[in-house]
């Protein structure tokens, strides 16, 4: 038996190309996402390991975040440090916002998926290693980070503006650098460039100051026990991390944020292979059918169901092997440019392939297992072909009632549509996680019921051509094996739902985002720091000299906490509100600014506070007392802590003019616009938005979510028109003798063509009509839930669905082609089967 | 022996002794090449008068159905011309051809004659729907009423019986008016009783519409329905029989396989 499954796989080598195609694209996406996630999580390459103790005063021992780190360390601290017995050098590092701008006068963006700009001082040890150049020796100099280097076009000798805090310096590239950080403070955040130590300290700081000091330990000394003897000697407010332990973490974080991104690529690949499951088992269901007679042969010579069964099985397993190699071999193909990509933004990811035996077994068993597996049922209708079946004719597959598939898909309909309903009767958790559960549910009620709905749609789409016998002969064919048509319909139907529901939920968010910007901000204008830093004095001085601007408020943030619970803190100047800010207060007036603290209602709810408490902050290391004078409703920029003066602000923040400023004006808009964009020509790290530009740059962080639901509408389209082809080539050579009648009668090959594009129309029509009808469901209710906002008030994109239209038009001609030109080529005689 | 009879359903123009249908004229068909070489047809010339019922009788391998087939345009000949009245047809395209089948030939099929998808209805007015042409609805009426149908029109063909379903293929024959109608073992899958009722009916209208029938059979009954008969073995025309009887029919024959033998 083995022999003649092997025999067979030579034989009908032509025919398996489609099963083939699809397990290599399943292994390959597989395979890919597991290299890549092995690949850049296996390195944590530039996490160093010779940190043994980092000083910083940072409030927690778990929280390393950057932005809470209100003081510095003295200089003086330093020697006192490399006194300690054990530590054998110490490395004081300064870091803060600060940034530079590249030939194309544009901030130049280092390695990293964060937004924020940081820049550092320059230390001879491996936390900044040159690849080109030397060191910044001085004011004026800096090194550039590698990736900065790269998208601003520096290289050394190039003159340039680098960009901070409290102004701008003029300076010259002396080197470029390559960020090796001793632990993962958020998403890979390199500092774009490097001053020498003073400078930075001047322009990053302050004068002879530090924000953490890297220590080494001397050979034999363990990083436990110097962690130890260092934090014995430490002033408050400073605390000792274990470098050894801080490796530790940073690994497992970057192996853990390795494994989500797999999961989440994973997840699209399962999709994948559940579709690519049924179009193998509908290949292998066509050549069964094919080769009915041979099996009645070899039933009648002897072979038992058993051997029967296995000769199909053995088949399956050789192109499974076959494409599982060839799948990883384009897997690989897959993983490397992710790779790169991945280790470009963020230095601390791996960037060479490690392809792991794990990888290797678990592509294997993917792409064996699903091919053998998606052939069981076919193999299974082959070995019931009746040993008569040699004698004559071909073997009818009759398709199997679907009831209890049916039953459960209207019970699963009918619970969907109780929990949508139940969603819309509020805005409130129990509510949109009703809406949310009856989305999804609906989801797999439709996909059980597809055949029905597919049937129901193709008679809706019958009547007006009811008349007309070609087209309708299309829709008769695509009807004439529901379950086949619906396993088709399914494939298109989740990819399309799934793209919909993330690009209908995308666009919500941004139209919220608009709405509340626009409901909050009057001021025809703000200015921004895109980098997280804060707006200079002077530039602030130069906003307010443009003619025609009448105020110009700056919005400052700091953290401050009440026990162990932190929360933001926001000023504004009291005359904004009202004139450049709206302010929904349900209790208190505006006035309560100047006298005390608004408190956001879900704070104040979340602590209990009322109006007339008087609430202790920890603030900057400062114990504060602040009235509670009133509560404000959720405003864009705002936040949803505590808003306060900026005479407050004044008193307790960090110095600094915030990230924000709003401008408000009584001239000529376009004429204020190129005056204040004048006046921010040396800040190309501030932006100036009118509010609606300032929401949509906001919304920015979907485009990431509409360019997932592109990709995943288009792995579905991909899919979607591998699985008309084959229902579409199987549909064709079960009714060979059919267009050979109708070819004998008369019917020219480009109506038999068209006849097949038309089904294929039909398939693709209803699939995304039914996707994107679901998807729209899916994503109203998740904005629903996410957003807080009513249902009704999901946006669509329209421009968006107009593509998918389209782009599944061309999916559906596409799909038809190679059916349509073999059923066009039927030879009369031979499909007539005379004799 | 050929009798020159002017169908009332449409003129044919004349040739040669008498009116003719269609004419084959030194067909020869060769299947494959070297020691694969199989010779269906050997050089034959067969005249196929109009208005008449024509049989093609002759063993398994004769060249009978490919003789229909080249006749039909379905199968192009190796050598040798085929007229379907005056038109030459080797010099079609294939698109060509695909017209001619759909304007001046009928088909009757052993078996799978029918769209399981359509009704008998949608069957019979098929070949109009290709064509993007209206049913005359006189037409439609009477072949309908003269083969039995009318209360079977809604049906699907799996709803019909073999004879029903053979009576529909003959509606959708003639529907079309077609200059011949071909009729390959039309009775092969029907009991003797059925299909002597379909032979009646397609003796019907080859007497009262003048059309033009040939038909494949290699039931001596079914031969004895029509006006002649010819014989082929070997791929050549052996013989032929004017009005002929069962009895007749079975005797050629036999005298046909001595020949071979």
């Amino acid at each position: 038996m083995w022999l003649i499954g092997v025999r067979n796989l030579l034989a009908h080598r032509g025919r398996l190309v489609l099963t083939f195609v699809t397990v290599v694209l399943g292994v390959a996406f597989a395979s890919g996402t597991l290299f890549f996630a092995d690949s850049i999580g296996a390195a944590a390459r530039a996490i160093r390991t010779d940190v043994a103790v980092l000083v910083a005063a940072t409030p927690g021992e778990e929280d390393v975040e950057y932005d809470a780190r209100p003081t510095l360390l003295p200089a003086s601290q330093l020697p006192r440090l490399a006194a300690i017995p054990g530590v054998a050098a110490t490395d004081g590092i300064v870091d803060g916002y600060a940034a530079v701008v590249g030939q194309d006068g544009k901030v130049a963006r280092p390695a990293g998926f964060a937004n924020d700009l940081i820049g550092t001082n320059w230390s001879e040890t491996p936390r900044l290693r040159l690849v080109q150049g030397r060191a910044p020796a001085g004011p004026g100099e800096i090194a550039v980070e590698q990736v900065a280097a790269r998208n601003g076009e520096l290289t050394p000798g190039t003159r340039t503006t680098a960009l901070h805090g409290a102004g701008t310096e003029e300076v010259t590239v002396v080197g470029i650098y390559l960020y090796q950080p001793a632990l993962r403070d958020g998403p890979g955040r390199a500092p774009a460039l490097a001053f020498d130590t003073t400078t930075a300290q001047r322009v990053l700081q302050k004068p002879d100051t530090f924000t953490s000091v890297e220590l080494t330990a001397a050979p034999g000394v363990a990083t436990r026990q110097l962690r130890d003897a260092v934090a014995a000697t430490l002033p408050a407010g400073l605390v000792a991390h274990d470098g050894a332990l801080l490796a530790e973490q940073s690994r497992q974080q970057e192996e853990s944020d390795a494994g989500t991104t797999a999961q989440i690529l994973l997840s699209f690949t399962l999709v994948a292979l559940l579709i690519g499951a049924t179009l193998i088992a509908n290949t292998f269901a066509m050549l069964v059918g094919r080769r009915a007679r041979e099996f009645g042969m070899l039933r009648a010579v002897g072979a038992n169901r058993r051997q029967i069964t296995m000769l199909v099985l053995v088949e399956a397993a050789g192109i499974g092997v076959l494409a599982t190699a060839v799948g990883m071999v384009v897997g690989v193909g897959l993983a490397l440019p992710m790779i790169d990509f991945a280790a470009g933004r963020d230095p601390v990811l791996g960037d060479t392939l490690h392809v792991t035996p794990r990888a290797i077994l678990s592509s294997l068993a993917v792409g064996v297992l699903v091919t053998v597996l998606a052939a069981w049922l076919p193999a299974r209708r082959a070995a019931a072909v009746p040993p008569v079946t040699a004698l004559h004719g071909d073997l009818v597959l009759v398709p199997r009632a679907m009831r209890v598939r049916t039953i459960l898909g209207l019970v699963l309909a009918v619970i969907a549509t109780l929990f949508c309903l139940l969603g819309l009767l509020g805005n409130r958790p129990p509510f949109t996680v009703a809406g949310v559960v009856g989305a999804f549910t609906m989801l797999i009620a439709v996909v059980l019921l597809a055949a029905g709905l597919a049937r129901v749609m193709l008679r809706l789409v019958a009547v007006p051509i009811r008349r007309r016998l070609l087209p309708r002969l299309a829709v008769e064919n695509v009807m004439r094996n529901p379950r086949r048509t619906a396993a088709t319909v399914s494939a298109l139907l989740v990819g399309v739902a799934l793209a919909t529901g993330i690009a209908v939920f995308a666009a919500s968010a941004t139209q919220a985002d608009l709405a509340a910007v626009e409901r909050t901000v009057r001021a025809p204008f703000l200015a921004a720091n895109i980098g997280g830093g804060q707006i200079s004095q002077a530039t602030l001085v130069r906003i307010r000299a443009v003619a025609g601007v009448t105020s110009a408020a700056p919005i400052r943030r700091e953290t401050a906490g009440t026990g162990a619970e932190t929360f933001s803190l926001t000023a504004v100047n009291p005359a904004a509100v009202g004139s450049l800010l709206n302010l929904e207060l349900p209790t208190g007036t505006p006035d309560g600014l100047a006298t005390g603290a608004l408190a956001h209602e879900s704070l104040a709810a979340e602590r209990e506070w009322s109006v007339g408490d008087s609430v202790e902050l920890t603030l900057n290391g400062q114990r504060v007392t602040v009235a509670i004078t009133g509560l404000y409703a959720d405003a864009a920029l705002l936040g949803d802590g505590l808003l306060v003066s900026d005479d407050f602000a004044e008193r307790h923040f960090r110095p600094g003019h915030g990230d924000t400023v709003l401008i408000g004006a009584d001239a000529d808009r376009s004429e204020l616009r190129s005056g204040l964009e004048a006046a921010l020509a040396d800040r190309p790290d501030v932006r100036l938005y009118t509010p609606a530009q300032y929401a949509s740059e906001e919304a920015g962080a979907f485009s990431i979510l509409i360019r997932i639901a592109t990709a995943l509408l288009a792995l579905a389209l991909a899919i979607a028109v591998l699985g008309i082809v084959n229902t579409l080539a199987l549909s064709v050579l079960e009714r060979t003798r059919e267009v050979g009648l109708l070819r004998a009668i008369g019917m020219h090959r480009r109506q038999v063509r068209a006849m097949i594009t038309v089904e294929s129309m039909l398939i693709v029509t209803v699939g995304g009509v039914l996707g994107i009808a679901v998807g729209i469901l899916l994503g109203a209710m998740v904005q629903h839930a996410v957003l807080a906002r009513p249902v009704t008030e999901a946006t669509i994109p329209l421009s968006l669905a107009l593509g998918a239209f389209a782009a599944m038009a061309v999916a559906g001609v596409v799909a038809a082609q190679w059916p349509a030109r073999r059923a066009a080529r039927t030879d009369v005689l031979e499909a007539m089967g005379t004799e | 022996m050929m009798t020159n009879q002017v169908a009332p359903v449409q003129a044919l123009p004349a040739s040669g002794a008498g009116s003719v249908a269609a004419r084959v004229v030194g067909l020869s068909k060769v299947y494959g090449s070297g020691s694969g070489r199989v010779v269906a047809l050997d050089n034959v010339d067969v005249l196929i008068p109009a208005g008449r019922f024509t049989a093609v009788m002759g063993p398994s391998g004769s060249g009978k159905s490919t003789l229909l087939h080249c006749l039909a345009g379905l199968d192009r000949p190796t050598n040798g011309s085929v007229y379907l009245g005056d038109t030459a047809l080797e010099s079609l395209s294939d698109s060509a051809l695909t017209e001619l089948r759909r304007r001046e030939i009928g088909f009757v099929f052993q078996s799978f004659n029918l769209v399981p998808t359509l009704s008998a209805e949608e069957n019979i007015t098929l070949p109009l729907a290709i064509a993007g042409r209206r049913p005359d609805r006189g037409l439609l009426t009477s072949l309908v009423n003269a083969l039995g149908l009318s209360q079977r029109l809604r049906h699907r063909p799996a709803e019909l019986s073999g004879g029903q379903q053979q009576r529909v293929a003959l509606a959708r024959a003639l529907v079309t008016r077609p200059r011949v109608v071909f009729a390959d073992e039309p009775t092969g899958n029907l009991d003797s009783r059925t299909g002597a009722e379909l032979l009646r009916l397609v003796r019907h209208f080859v007497d009262e519409n003048h059309q033009t029938v040939v038909m494949v059979t290699h039931d001596p009954a079914a031969a004895a329905r029509a006006d002649e008969v010819l014989f082929l073995a070997d791929g050549r025309l052996r013989d032929r029989l004017s009005a002929p009887t069962v009895e007749q029919v079975l005797h050629r024959l036999a005298a046909l396989d001595e020949g071979r033998s």
